[in-house]
């Protein structure tokens, strides 16, 4: 089942929605012009997918039942693996830490195949 | 296709004019961004910008969401390693690791400065900062590593101007 997340501006920026399967949340931003970077190879551009994993990572997180708190970005260390076509990019994240104040995610981000992503996020949130 | 761009006298590329032209009205994303670009050279890029209201975390507060300035600070590293091995030879980043160290507002004014502080053959490390430029306090801080010289055509490709 899609469900489209765009309650907040950045997520109709992104055009984000959430695919729900029984093992996972998948997290898909369609791509447009809007977000290119280098026009003449058709790009997304790396900040925009460094966003978009941002976005996987919290939503994840604020989905998880534990948490009722705030959340706050404190870093974000990205790895761009594979240029991403101007084409559906989705995300999963991994909960790899929670603890009272801190959580620790890793989000993968992929296009045709999961299993060749074209980025990978370890980020630190505070709660 | 750069004639524009370029010093009659001395063929070089006019670089504060590509960065104009780079973060310019005809690019979907960066004319979003309301760059003025401050200086360019092969030392640092200092730019000013105001990021637009789509960008903001929530409807209710006026901060932009956190990636908004990766998306600047990777975008002034591009220019700061372009301007630094002075062609536009095609690059990409290899990775980035953003500091977020206080809520930016949308549609205030920013300043962006980036540079390159190492290279190693075809790995360009960069460094950069975003501050508020009212109050010049630190709102993030990045570092990147970059590829130089990699493969497809770069921003000098016709359908990249």
């Amino acid at each position: 089942m899609t469900q489209f997340i765009q309650d907040k501006p950045i997520d109709k920026w992104l055009d984000i929605s959430q695919i729900k399967s029984p093992d996972d949340n998948i997290y898909q931003m369609s791509a447009s012009d809007k977000h290119l970077g280098n026009p003449a190879i058709r790009a997304i551009h790396g900040g925009v997918v460094t966003t978009f994993m941002e976005r996987v990572a919290e939503i994840e997180l604020s989905n998880h039942s534990k948490i009722s708190k705030d959340i706050k970005l404190i870093s974000t260390n990205v790895d761009f693996l594979r240029s991403a076509k101007l084409e559906p990019l989705f995300g999963s994240a991994k909960i790899i830490k929670l603890g009272r104040r801190l959580a620790v995610i890793d989000v993968f981000a992929w296009q045709d195949k999961v299993d060749l992503p074209v980025a990978k996020a370890t980020l630190s949130l505070e709660l | 296709m750069l004639d524009h761009l370029t010093d009659a006298e001395n063929g070089k590329i006019d670089w504060r004019e590509f960065a104009g032209h780079y973060f310019g009205e005809a690019h979907p994303m960066f004319s979003q961004f309301n760059v003025k670009i401050i200086d360019v050279s092969d030392q640092e890029v200092k730019m000013e910008a105001s990021l637009s209201r789509d960008l903001r975390a929530e409807h209710s507060e006026h901060f932009l969401h956190t990636g908004a300035l990766s998306l600047l600070l990777d975008s002034a590293f591009g220019i700061a390693l372009f301007a630094h091995i002075r062609e536009l030879t095609p690059i990409a980043t290899i990775n980035l690791k953003t500091d977020y160290l206080s809520p930016a507002k949308s549609e205030a004014k920013l300043i962006c400065t980036a540079s390159c502080f190492a290279r190693d053959g075809n790995v360009a490390r960069m460094q950069g900062e975003v501050r508020s430029y009212t109050s010049h306090t630190v709102l993030a801080k990045a570092t990147a590593a970059f590829m130089i010289g990699t493969k497809g055509p770069s921003f000098a490709s016709p359908k990249g101007t």
